[in-house]
């Protein structure tokens, strides 16, 4: 097994622990059900990465998430199944596209770049949420939306750096 | 914009809406992963003017016959100051059937680094050529991409497989003027005896018939030899649709290339002025030469040669430049046949062209893949007879015909056909 086919399992894992371990904390079994299931469909389309699958599964996934936010999930662990379910859903076509390639030393290099830069997102994303959860920042909802949507257009402002640099 | 790109756009904003409809800032939160996951991806895109990439494509041949398997290697250095993320992508083109290796592959390239895509392929025949290498210079996460075409240019030609034929003995109602292998008729420098005549003044010694001379006193006779010369044969080939009938892997359109190959082989070995015509949407000619050279023309036609779905009326045989050949040629068919060919025969024996139609049946190649029952049968059973009514029109019209069952080997039917084909007339 390869390392991005064995972080895949192991992310997939933490991701259907997570989700089940929220959802049996509300003590809503079916989502534990939903959250085994989406697991299940998550290896369904391993197999089948050219078609809708993943991204169903991905929005399924962060869907479960949300859900079980505003039914009383813990907060911490939403956004962290959210952050797990974009790894997976990453190494699931780094996996497409590295499948039948052969361990070359440069394809390789290529792998681990893509595994640093994935965490690198993951974890920032997830400890920049969680620092703001743990250090009980709660900005005002309206000054949140609003950082979230200066954020978003400053992401468009770096786009279009990109596209000009390009 | 990739489709990794367009999926984590619309989840932010599902997230975006689904936060400000709930005002629940915990999903406001689960934003973060996703725009961390953008702006790592696009802080590391590489900047264009930094890019500078060489590629370099070698073929193990530049020329191969049959199915045989091709190396091919593409090398990819990267001559940028900086390490580079690269998708290196090569294009499959059409009947290229790829045996080994990979077409694509995702890198890291150090710089002063390079790497190799490495692939063999096999076809039955083509002409196949590449400019060019796709390679797309992306972030590590591959979301967004700067695609460059790198110049990497080559070619290999592979050649119809050629079935060597022995020597077919032609007798063609005319000849060209220079020295071969058919007996002209002629009185000359043969190595056959021809006859004896008077003698002439000039006419080298060593050719008295001595016995003669000897019966009659006073008079020299000179033995003639019969002069041998070369013929001038054109090979005609169809290409049109109807002739592309595939039966598995198998086209019987191959059959006839395999045909037109081996023929035109046999006769330029024999020293005989060969041309082609592949008649088609698109025409390929290579006008009458000898020699290997012209071996060359008549394979890098015969390799290119495609049948195109064409609806046009010019596609019909009687729009075939039939003039292209020199009159008298021996002009060598080789077509299904389609119902209104008829009047195209006609033709070719009213301009003066002595003929020869090899003809691939259709009806027995597709026969294993037809149903048996009673309707299919009957409708075989007419369309054998509407192809043998055609091939005994052609036939009447002093065209010697081989109706070639393409498992059958065609060498015993041409030889048959063309050693016997001397007395057609004029029509």
């Amino acid at each position: 097994m390869t390392l991005r086919e064995t972080l895949f399992t192991v992310c997939l894992i933490i991701l259907i622990l997570c989700l089940s371990a929220g959802f049996m904390f509300t003590g809503q079994w079916i989502g534990v059900l939903a959250a085994c299931i989406t697991g299940l469909v998550w290896y369904l389309a391993k197999k089948n990465p050219a078609s809708w699958l993943p991204h169903f599964c991905l929005l399924a996934s962060v869907c479960q998430a949300v859900i079980g936010t505003l039914t009383g999930f813990p907060p911490l662990l939403a956004l962290f199944s959210s952050g797990i379910a974009l790894a997976v859903w990453d190494l699931l076509f780094l996996n497409a596209d590295l499948g039948i390639n052969p361990s070359e030393a440069q394809t390789r290099q290529f792998e681990y770049k893509h595994i640093q830069s994935l965490a690198l997102a993951v974890g920032l994303g997830s400890a920049a949420g969680g620092l703001g959860r743990l250090l009980h920042l709660e900005p005002p909802f309206f000054l949140l939306m609003l950082f979230i949507v200066l954020a978003i257009l400053g992401l468009d402002r770096v786009w279009d750096v990109v596209k000009k640099v390009r | 914009m990739n489709s990794k790109v367009r999926v984590v756009c619309l989840l932010l904003a599902s997230l975006l809406i689904a936060a400000m409809i709930t005002h629940n800032g915990d999903v406001a939160w689960m934003m973060l992963p996703f725009l961390a996951y953008l702006v790592v991806g696009i802080l590391q895109v590489p900047e264009r003017e930094m890019l500078r990439l060489r590629a370099e494509r070698t073929l193990e041949q530049s020329r191969s016959d049959g199915l045989v398997s091709i190396e091919t290697n593409v090398t990819i250095a990267n001559e940028s100051p900086a390490a580079v993320h690269l998708y290196i992508q090569d294009t499959q083109q059409t009947d290229m059937n790829i045996t080994g290796g990979e077409l694509s592959k995702w890198v890291t390239l150090q710089p002063e680094e390079s790497t190799k895509l490495n692939y063999s392929f096999s076809a039955i025949r083509g002409d196949f050529s590449w400019k060019s290498i796709r390679i797309v210079a992306c972030d590590p996460l591959g979301l967004i991409g700067t695609e460059i075409n790198l110049p990497a240019a080559a070619g290999i030609q592979i050649r119809p497989v050629i079935k060597k034929f022995k020597a077919i003995p032609l007798r063609p109602r005319s000849t060209l003027h220079s020295p071969g292998s058919i007996p002209a008729r002629l009185g000359g420098s043969g190595t056959d005896f021809y006859g004896v005549r008077e003698y002439h003044p000039g006419d080298p010694l060593r050719s008295l018939d001595w016995r003669m001379t000897a019966r009659h006193p006073f008079k020299l006779f000179t033995k003639e030899f019969e002069q041998e010369e070369i013929a001038e044969i054109g090979l005609i080939l169809d290409a049109r649709q109807n002739t592309d009938l595939r039966r598995g892997d198998e086209s019987m359109f191959e059959y006839g290339i395999g045909a037109a190959a081996s023929l035109a082989e046999t006769f330029l070995h024999q020293g005989h002025r060969v041309s082609l015509l592949v008649f088609g949407k698109k025409m390929s000619i290579a006008f009458p030469g000898y020699g290997k050279t012209q071996l060359h023309r008549i394979m890098s036609c015969l390799s290119k040669a495609r049948v195109e779905t064409d609806e046009r009326l010019s596609t019909h045989l009687d729009f075939l430049p039939i003039r292209m050949f020199p009159s008298h040629s021996l002009i060598i068919v080789i077509s299904s046949l389609s119902s209104a060919d008829r009047s195209f025969y006609q033709r070719l024996r009213a301009y003066g062209y002595q003929a020869l139609l090899i003809s691939p049946d259709p009806i027995d190649f597709a026969h294993s893949m037809l149903a048996q029952d009673f309707d299919t049968k009957l409708a075989i059973r007419a369309a054998r007879l509407e192809r043998r009514l055609l091939l005994d029109t052609i036939a009447h019209f002093q065209i010697p015909v081989i109706d070639w069952h393409v498992s059958q080997p065609l060498f015993p039917l041409v030889r048959n056909a063309l050693t016997h084909s001397r007395g057609q007339g004029e029509y």
